[in-house]
């Protein structure tokens, strides 16, 4: 690459938090058509580094250019005019709009007497579409769209503002292996174009893959930038946690399997049908499958958060039609939510209150709440799982991803249930903290606990489990014990 | 994820350090302040202001008010809102009036208390039994309990004179202190007691901050609510019989505009309308800054009118620093 002025170039940049220090002189520069990688554990510093790129926050020292001008942001719409955008983890978009509403939420163009103009609009709107090479109908409802969908719309609503710089967070944080192959494909595209882009991801393969660069965060500071080439995973995972670990292998241990404690004879309801499969005690069972393949639908009619109307479900041997998650915990039954936020936490309670949410019951005399149990059962639990908090009076939601992972699954290791549904246990959470939540779970089915695992990364599903059947379209498509398994023969059975 | 979100929360107080059973959050400790200021204000404008007879009718204003907030402030908590108090306070008021003629205050008052229940009850269950939102039940509610309260009374009011035991509730004294600043006291108590140190409170506050995870959790979050409108029913029910007896007076057309006076002290207690957050402690101390404004205006012969206004200012003046700190990142 020639040596010209970079698009994008933060110099010595720090941001501190009244006893933290978020950043500490990070340097940072992006070149036009590259993609710019940057990763690190949570609480690194990406998201303050992202926020003061910009304009959410204002950084304490260092300097911003732009272009090779210096550039003072103090607001997201400011960014925006100085042609950066940033799409957001967490899709920020209207579903009770359109497709081209959403696009140019903001910027909608103008027709005679100020009107608008949704001819115009929609004809603007599917230019960026095709740019992108994708077939999405700009009249179409946003909240009908795919996931998968949705993100695009947020990339062109992102384009529309005709960026130089585009930044991504988390892009692929909720897709599935294909959906991020074509996320890929649209970004290679937008590089080629003479666009930069920086790009963060815990997926490290998908950084290696379509990164130009990539730099390193840990604890506010840059550790290294590396060329992607000639870089590997294992040397990124030593960089980012300061120490050679690789996640998730070596917890496998093989169990005695012991009893069949849940045993569905083709339950069905409007979401699937006719699926059967039998569990056993220490058993981890993986269930596979892509977006759409309802096998979340399954797990929740276990859980009695979603009727079952057809078939048979025993539990303990006994047959069972849940009304609500109440009876199912009532038989033993656990249910970790994958999107913690918004099922697993209630984020303004403290961490106490949080881990003690399933077991209030226990913990009272005459209805009152024995507080000082609550307290000492918290405590035990943050022992058990390394939970990094301040005080157990904490609120959770000031805790990273990981450490709020470990509190759901403190909450349900408290309740001592024997059927175990974890649902993407390790979504957004760093490496470090995802080899400590594996090793909880290994050591459930140690004591003797059933687990049901949903994963979205088939990977971590192949190290952790004992057996994975697969779904699609809500029926079963295949079985595989762990002499079995193997990624392509799995996958293949997502498309039958 | 969102930083604006992590400021939020770092100053909404409970930092964990100092979390216990007596912390107390900022907006509890701004409440304080101002209600000690508007304390000595009203000293120094007025020497007689911090009597005890002074201070016994500024608290005697706020009964009903106050103790209706204390069930809103539980609805609020947990995520919903009844707008349909007055008209609860008044058709309970006006059930319980038919039995005057027995002259069993006894009856009287369990008639009243019942129909608040019943009424309260029946809110909980338009709301999660058949999931209409609540703003729109309860809205249906109010004016369905004025318009009966109005059809069974034909519109007449009802003097409860000749009933000593009904009056005793609005003008009798235990050990020289006013029935209804003891019903007062004792009903904050219970309200404390049962949003704090009870497992129900815990629930309360989960399904409101969090009413899927909750319900994933294993609690009923129906029944949770259901509890909170039936126990703002019964604190309606209350209201209205403290306020009646206090004035000898029930009437079906009493208490207009309540329902905003009381959603107004619960919102400047601290109880947001998200849910979730809230105490009945925010809720007394906000009943008390309202009264106390309101007397220190009426001693200096202020209108009614004008009285409304500068009381709507300092709600916006107490309430707008706050709700400025959750939308603007720092």
């Amino acid at each position: 690459m020639t040596q010209t002025t970079p698009l994008l170039e933060v110099r010595d940049l720090s941001k501190a938090f009244p006893g933290v220090q978020a950043l500490d002189n990070v340097s940072f520069d992006l070149n036009a058509g590259e993609v710019h990688s940057l990763i690190g554990e949570n609480g690194a510093g990406k998201s303050t580094l992202l926020s003061c790129i910009n304009g959410l926050q204002k950084p304490t020292s260092g300097k911003i250019y732009i272009d090779g001008r210096l550039a003072a942001f103090n607001s997201p719409v400011d960014a925006i005019g100085q042609r950066l955008s940033m799409v957001h983890q967490e899709l920020v978009l209207c579903p009770n709009l359109t497709v081209a509403e959403n696009i140019f939420l903001g910027r909608e163009p103008k027709g005679p007497g100020g009107l608008k103009d949704t001819a115009r609009l929609e004809r603007d709107a599917s230019d960026l579409l095709a740019q992108l090479r994708v077939s999405i109908d700009p009249s179409g409802k946003l909240g009908l769209l795919s996931l998968n969908e949705q993100q695009i719309v947020e990339i062109c609503r992102a384009l529309a503002a005709d960026p130089k710089v585009i930044v991504l967070d988390e892009p692929t944080a909720s897709l599935n292996d294909d959906q991020v192959e074509h996320l890929l494909g649209i970004i290679r595209d937008l590089k080629k174009r003479g666009l930069g882009i920086v790009y963060v991801s815990h997926r490290l393969n998908e950084v290696l893959d379509i990164s130009d660069r990539i730099t390193v965060l840990r604890d506010g500071q840059v550790v290294a930038t590396e060329r992607a080439e000639g870089t590997d995973r294992g040397q990124l995972v030593s960089l980012m946690v300061g120490r050679e670990r690789k996640p998730g292998e070596n917890v496998y241990s093989r169990r005695e399997l012991g009893e069949i404690v849940l045993d569905a004879q083709k339950i069905g309801n409007s979401h699937f049908r006719d699926v059967s499969f039998s569990l056993r005690k220490g058993e981890i069972l993986g269930i596979a499958g892509l977006l759409g393949c309802q096998r979340e639908a399954v797990v929740r009619s276990l859980f009695g958060a979603q009727k079952i109307d057809d078939g048979k479900l025993v539990v303990h041997g006994k047959i069972q039609n849940f009304r609500s998650p109440h009876d199912a915990i009532d038989n033993g039954i656990a249910f970790m939510a994958a999107d913690r936020k918004q099922e697993g936490l209630v984020l303004n309670m403290t961490v106490a209150d949080n881990i003690s949410l399933t077991i209030l019951d226990r913990l009272t005399a005459f209805g009152f709440l024995k507080r000082g149990s609550v307290l000492e059962m918290t405590r035990k639990m943050i022992d058990l799982l390394a939970i990094k908090v301040s005080a157990v009076t904490q609120h959770v939601s000031q805790l990273s991803g990981g450490n709020q992972q470990k509190v759901v699954i403190g909450k349900w290791i408290a309740r001592k249930c024997d059927i175990i549904i974890a649902e993407d246990p390790t979504r957004g959470v760093d490496v470090g903290a995802k080899y400590e939540i594996w090793r909880a779970i290994q050591s459930l089915a140690e004591e003797g606990r059933a687990v049901i695992l949903l994963t979205t990364e088939l990977e971590e599903m192949m190290t952790a489990c004992d057996r994975i059947i697969v779904m699609g379209r809500g029926r079963i498509t295949g079985t595989f014990r762990r002499d079995e398994f193997s990624a392509e023969t799995i996958a293949h059975r997502f498309f039958v | 994820m969102s930083v604006a979100n992590e400021n939020l929360v770092s100053r909404s107080g409970g930092l964990g350090k100092t979390a216990g059973i007596w912390h107390l959050h900022s907006n509890t400790i701004n409440l304080l302040a101002l209600l000690l200021l508007l304390l000595i204000v009203g000293r120094i404008l007025s020497p007689t202001f911090l009597t005890a007879e002074n201070l016994k009718i500024v608290l005697l204003a706020i009964v009903g008010t106050s103790i209706i907030a204390f069930g809103m402030t539980m609805v609020v908590i947990s995520g919903e809102i009844d707008l349909s108090v007055a008209g609860i306070a008044v058709l309970s008021s006006i059930a319980g009036a038919m039995f005057l003629d027995t002259g069993s205050a006894f009856l009287v008052i369990s008639v009243t208390l019942a129909v608040g229940v019943v009424l309260g009850f029946l809110n909980g269950i338009l709301v999660v039994g058949i999931g209409i939102p609540s703003l729109i039940a309860t809205l249906a509610m109010l004016g369905v309990a004025r318009a009966l309260a109005n059809i069974t009374s034909s519109g007449k009011a009802f003097y409860p004179d000749d009933v000593a035991g009904y009056l005793w509730f609005g003008r009798g004294d235990i050990f020289n202190i006013p029935v209804p600043i003891v019903i007062l006291i004792v009903a904050a108590l219970l309200s404390i007691i049962l949003t704090k140190f009870t497992v129900f409170g815990r629930k309360l506050y989960a399904t409101g901050g969090n009413v899927a995870a909750a319900r994933l959790s294993g609690i009923r979050t129906w029944r949770v609510k259901i509890t909170v409108f039936t126990i703002c029913g019964l604190a309606a029910a209350m209201g209205g019989i403290l306020e009646s007896a206090r004035l000898s007076y029930i009437n079906p057309a009493a208490f207009p505009g309540m329902e905003l006076r009381v959603l107004a002290v619960t919102v400047l207690g601290g109880a947001a309308l998200i849910g979730g957050r809230g105490t009945i402690i925010g809720t007394v101390l906000a009943s008390m800054i309202i009264g106390v404004i309101n007397s220190l205006l009426n001693q200096m012969g202020i209108s009614i009118y004008v009285q409304q206004v500068v009381t709507a200012f300092i709600i916006l003046a107490v309430v707008l620093p706050g709700l400025k700190n959750r939308l603007v990142a720092k």
